[in-house]
């Protein structure tokens, strides 16, 4: 973890117009469930379920995670940080925190904020807050890994968020397992305990132990593979 | 020593009097370089894996179905061809997410615009020539699995009017919907020179558009006031196309929640003119702009 | 002092090699890296700079492998060829924080004197954005001057600059050679390497094709005449008298001197003031007609 990568990172992520463009998706959570105070219960939280973890979080954990290097590693800007007496791991575990600091920001605080809004329960709020704080790091590592591995990680990342968490982690029940969303909605559901989750329609397809431990261990994976891959990264822009 | 005299020396170079090939073959030529860079063609083997990708993706439901038919495991299709484009919108929304910016990001970000320009190309001409290529080329991604259900119909003996009817109105969803979601990703892609950027925003914007009206559809429907659950469907280019399709065939919306009356109907098509006026509006005050640098 | 030594490195990629058995040492001092487009040079910096390991052979710098060994990046400075910088951030931050990132005790110290030796104190503080492509060059300089690295590597570093702070660069790369510190220079203008480089290595085609000093290849080049242009007093017979010795392959005769083409320098060049004084032909002026670089150069990339 690096104070100066960090402070850089931080500034190619929130610079003027990527800032304002980010604050949209938040946003319009916020909107529909102003909108949505009106709807039954169940509806209520089946539509926070697919705003917040269909849509937003994977798509801020996105945004963001290849905002913190794909583009220096496409115009070549990164052998600044890569031509320093510093640990690739260092490099990589600075871009993975900030991106997910800011993806925790943008959209698991917005998501505490939208369930309250919808009139659901202060606990209900915290645990769907906490799952998507949760999904919004893992995103955001699988992401930063993903921009290091592939120069066209953004149209792969889409795939994965929106067809493979959107549809099939949402309809095929084997699939289910292997979605960020339902682990994290697994933690939600632990949180919350069986009676309260039951009560609110929440049925993820793992526990929240398992949901916490595929969590931690592809966020933890995901950052060291992507240090691993910026030890032998080709500068293309040296030469 | 004297300096030789300075002089003009003829190497053969001829000046072109003859007939030359207008403005239309340009624009023919640039409309099937850009159908075929839709799909890959004429272009690195890397650059054809998404395009067919997805091609595989939407062919097998379309199998499938076509089989269920065929073999007589349903007394009906499970499926209109022009419902199973609708189902198969998300496979659309990617496949002109992801071409749109291969068609003019190339263009921007090697700056080789200018080049265009500096040929008979008018600034209209290169427009409509890519709209017209990825449209051409959304419409044939639609309209293959609409045509394989379609045989499977045929091949289960089904009554061939009503088939045929099934599969024409399929055709013309397909149509409509490439026209919009043609006009709407490339308005969106032509104004970053960068691919990923352009696939990000184009996708990101048609799935939060009809994510944000099937919500409000839902919402509407819990509390019985299904007017604005109706009028959720003009807020996004995928809704507008699905409530075009129910109105067309005569059945409910996908999500059963709305079905179309005339108002409503000619409402959307109003929408969908609007939209496709405004992206092309767009596009060309675009490419007003570009310069040499 | 520190050395650069490359010992038998090549590099493929399946079928393709881009880099064939090269063997060089770089030392103290500016050096050339020479070669048309595609002859490999983008990877062998890629090698020396630690981004790439060789296929066969090793690149150590003073003993040490540099591939994978992030500590070589406190005694080397690295100028890519590449525009991009980041947005949003003055000149002053950002080469301060090349110097934070390079673990330096006093940043701010070692920013301005970077600056200063660049020349770019006065714009510092104005947005990187704002920059002209000179001046994106020189900041990149003070980043890889700041942690005062004995090896420099540079690749085509007088991109974009007008002749005054091109002239500015060459005596600062000067004033680093004479300090004894390496400098390596990747370049495509022949002429600014001519007037820096104290040695050249050629690459061609992947192939280490020449190095030392490029007047010292000319005369190694046996196969070709060396150009003579002679301006004197009685063209005519010293023309005679150089013919009739046997060092020279031609000699063309104008109004006010010879062109001779020796094919035996070494001989030519004891024989002519001999000639001269022989015949009480007085010289103006004796030039070697094609030792630049240039010529080297081109015979070097014609010959393979």
């Amino acid at each position: 973890m690096n104070a100066v990568v960090a402070r850089l990172t931080a500034g190619e992520l929130l610079g003027r117009r990527r800032g304002v463009v980010l604050v949209i998706l938040p946003a319009v959570m916020l909107l529909l469930a102003v909108l949505a105070r009106s709807a039954d219960e169940p509806v209520k939280v089946t539509i926070l379920t697919i705003v917040a973890f269909s849509l937003v979080v994977p798509l801020l954990g996105l945004v963001l995670g290849t905002g913190a290097i794909a583009s220096e590693i496409d115009d070549g800007s990164i052998v600044y940080l890569l031509a320093k007496p510093m640990s690739r791991y260092a490099i990589a575990t600075t871009k993975v925190v900030v991106a997910a600091a800011v993806t925790v920001a943008l959209a698991a605080v917005p998501t505490w904020a939208a369930a309250l809004v919808l009139g659901l329960s202060t606990d209900v709020a915290i645990a769907f807050a906490l799952a998507a704080a949760l999904a919004g790091i893992c995103y955001a590592a699988v992401f930063v890994l993903l921009s290091v591995a592939t120069r066209s990680a953004v149209v792969f990342g889409l795939l994965y968020a929106l067809v493979w968490e959107g549809v099939v982690g949402g309809f095929v029940p084997g699939a289910r397992v292997l979605s960020v969303q339902q682990w994290a909605l697994g933690v939600a559901e632990g949180v919350l305990g069986p009676a309260a989750a039951a009560d609110i329609g929440l049925d993820a397809a793992v526990g929240a132990t398992t949901g916490l431990l595929l969590m931690t261990g592809v966020t933890l994976g995901a950052t060291w593979y992507a240090g691993q891959l910026l030890r032998t990264l080709r500068v293309t822009g040296d030469g | 020593m004297t300096t030789p005299p300075s002089a003009i020396y003829d190497i053969g170079y001829r000046h072109y009097e003859g007939p030359r090939l207008g403005r239309s073959y340009v624009w023919a030529t640039l409309f099937a370089d850009s159908l075929r860079g839709a799909y890959g063609l004429g272009r690195s083997a890397r650059a054809k894996i998404l395009p067919w990708l997805l091609v595989g993706l939407a062919v097998v439901p379309a199998v499938v179905v076509a089989l269920i038919t065929a073999l007589g495991i349903a007394p009906e299709p499970p499926a209109t061809p022009a419902r199973l484009i609708i189902n198969l919108s998300l496979l659309v929304l990617v496949f002109v997410g992801a071409q749109a910016p291969q068609s003019v990001s190339r263009d921007l970000r090697y700056r080789t615009v200018s080049l265009y320009f500096s040929r008979p190309l008018r600034r209209i001409d290169y427009v409509s020539s890519k709209v017209a290529a990825l449209t051409v080329a959304v419409f044939a991604f639609s309209t293959l699995p609409a045509t394989i259900v379609y045989l499977g119909a045929l091949l289960a003996e089904l009554p061939v009017r009503a088939q045929t009817r099934d599969w024409l109105l399929g055709l013309v969803i397909a149509a409509v919907s490439a026209v919009i979601y043609a006009a709407v990703a490339l308005a969106i892609a032509a104004w970053t020179p960068r691919r990923g950027i352009g696939v990000a925003a184009i996708v990101t914007f048609l799935f939060v558009t009809s994510t944000i009206a099937g919500v409000l559809q839902q919402i509407a429907t819990g509390t019985a006031a299904t007017e604005r659950a109706r009028f959720a469907l003009l807020l996004s280019p995928s809704t507008v196309i699905e409530g075009l399709e129910s109105w067309l065939t005569g059945t409910a919306t996908q999500t059963g929640v709305v079905s179309v009356d005339t108002t409503l109907g000619l409402g959307l098509v109003g929408a969908a003119f609007l939209l496709v006026a405004i992206c092309y509006t767009v596009l060309v005050l675009r490419y007003r702009k570009v310069g040499i640098s | 002092m520190s050395e650069l030594v490359l010992a038998g490195v090549s590099r493929w990629y399946g079928n393709v090699v881009a880099v064939n058995d090269v063997t060089m040492t770089i030392g103290p001092g500016i050096t050339g890296l020479l070669g048309p487009n595609g002859a490999g040079k983008s990877t062998i910096l890629n090698m020396m700079g630690g981004f790439l390991a060789p296929s066969a052979g090793a690149v150590t710098l003073d003993g040490e492998v540099v591939f994978k060994n992030t500590d070589i990046y406190r005694r080397v400075g690295i100028v890519p060829e590449g525009e991009a910088l980041y947005d949003g951030i003055t000149g002053r931050q950002f080469v301060m924080a090349n110097a934070r990132l390079q673990r330096l005790p006093d940043p701010a110290a070692a920013t301005a004197k970077a600056l200063d030796l660049v020349d770019m104190t006065a714009p510092a503080d104005r947005g990187l954005a704002t920059y002209s492509k000179g001046m994106k060059q020189r900041v990149k300089m003070a980043t890889a001057l700041v942690h005062e690295p004995d090896v420099l590597l540079l690749d085509e570093p007088f991109n974009g600059m007008d002749p005054r702070q091109r002239l500015h660069l060459m005596d600062l790369l000067r004033a680093m050679a004479a300090a004894g510190r390496t400098v390596m220079v990747s370049s495509h203008i022949l002429e600014e390497v001519e007037q820096i480089a104290d040695t050249i290595q050629v690459l061609i085609a992947g192939r280490h094709a020449a190095s030392g000093d490029y007047r010292e290849i000319r005369r190694l080049m046996t196969e070709r005449p060396h150009q003579f242009t002679i301006r004197c007093s009685d063209p005519r017979s010293l023309a005679s008298a150089v013919i009739a010795d046997g060092s020279a392959a031609g000699v063309s005769v104008h109004e006010d001197g010879v062109d001779v083409q020796a094919i035996d320098v070494g001989r030519f060049t004891r024989l002519l003031p001999r000639v001269a004084r022989e015949h009480g032909v007085r010289l103006h002026e004796v030039t070697p007609a094609d030792e630049s670089l240039e010529s080297v150069f081109a015979y070097l990339v014609a010959r393979r």
